[in-house]
């Protein structure tokens, strides 16, 4: 029987279901934990291409990377002017379109901090 | 089979379980994003034989999500230099590489507005201007497909709301 407050971190690449670990919460409370997707530390996306985006919206202003792990998404991308946040997902078609897409938000968005300060 | 990058602006935006609906469609290579105005849109890199074919398989699959629907169709200012080969249609990306890099023609290529590892994203308004100016380059001021796409769509929701998609539908085959 599994321990009701048991922990385990949700670093690395390995997958829960093959550690027979399904059900237990991890110290981030990443819920997907509990649904056997691959997880990666906290704040990366499995693929190296939408994290090299990531980085880029980290240095801009009006925008912010929210994880969301709910289910095709893996978060969102906000940005300060209310418009409607990019999707992130989990297991895009082909990653590498998936980051240009996400480099052309920041294009559209990149300005929206300074509109803010100026209204 | 080519790449091909469009916007399709919906009605609204769309639920949690329809984002997931949406993906399930199959348009797990389009992302849903909003703009600084409010409009909500999916930014769409579809593989297909043509830019309509392309737009008309987007379009089905978001139409499998009930309550959602296209109002509009449309490009993103953005491009990789690929992207900006494609919408050219006369130079490879080769060749806008070697411009970009002055390796050939007269210098001054717009710089890359953003860059992340080895993507570069560009203005195509800026390109193409450049492109026209400096390299005397015929390059039309929209995508015919696009504004095809754009102006069907957009006659399809004023029959919406009219209640006359039936006779549009028929009124479509009987012109074509």
């Amino acid at each position: 029987m599994m321990p009701a407050a048991q922990f385990i971190p949700c670093g690395g690449y390995r997958h829960v279901n093959e550690l027979g670990l399904q059900g237990w919460k991890c110290r981030s409370n990443h819920a997907t934990l509990l649904q056997g997707c691959y997880m990666v530390s906290r704040g990366r996306h499995q693929h190296n291409e939408i994290n090299a985006a990531f980085k880029v919206i980290r240095k801009t202003r009006s925008l912010t990377v929210v994880e969301i792990h709910k289910g095709h998404r893996w978060g969102a991308i906000e940005c300060v002017c209310g418009g409607d946040p990019y999707t992130v997902w989990c297991t895009p078609r082909n990653p590498g379109n998936h980051a240009r897409g996400i480099l052309r938000y920041v294009n559209t968005h990149a300005a929206c901090a300074d509109s803010e300060d100026g209204s | 089979m080519i790449s091909w990058d469009f916007r399709v602006t919906l009605n609204r935006a769309p639920a949690d379980d329809e984002v997931d609906a949406l993906f399930e469609a199959g348009l797990d290579d389009c992302s849903i994003a909003g703009g600084p105005r409010g409009d909500v849109y999916l930014t769409c890199d579809r593989e297909a034989e043509s830019m309509l074919d392309a737009i008309a398989s987007v379009i089905a699959q978001i139409r499998t999500v009930p309550g959602l629907w296209p109002v509009g169709v449309g490009e993103d200012d953005g491009v990789t230099l690929g992207d900006a080969a494609r919408r050219h249609g006369g130079r490879t990306q080769a060749s806008l590489r070697q411009l970009a890099t002055g390796q050939r023609g007269p210098g001054g290529f717009p710089e890359p507005l953003i860059e992340a590892d080895n993507i570069s994203i560009y203005s195509w308004a800026e390109i193409s201007e450049w492109l026209r100016t400096r390299m005397g380059d015929d390059i039309p001021s929209e995508n015919p497909d696009v504004a095809l796409a754009d102006a069907l769509v957009k006659v399809n929701c004023r029959a919406r709301a009219a209640h006359r998609e039936d006779g549009l539908r028929h009124l479509f085959d009987s012109v074509a």
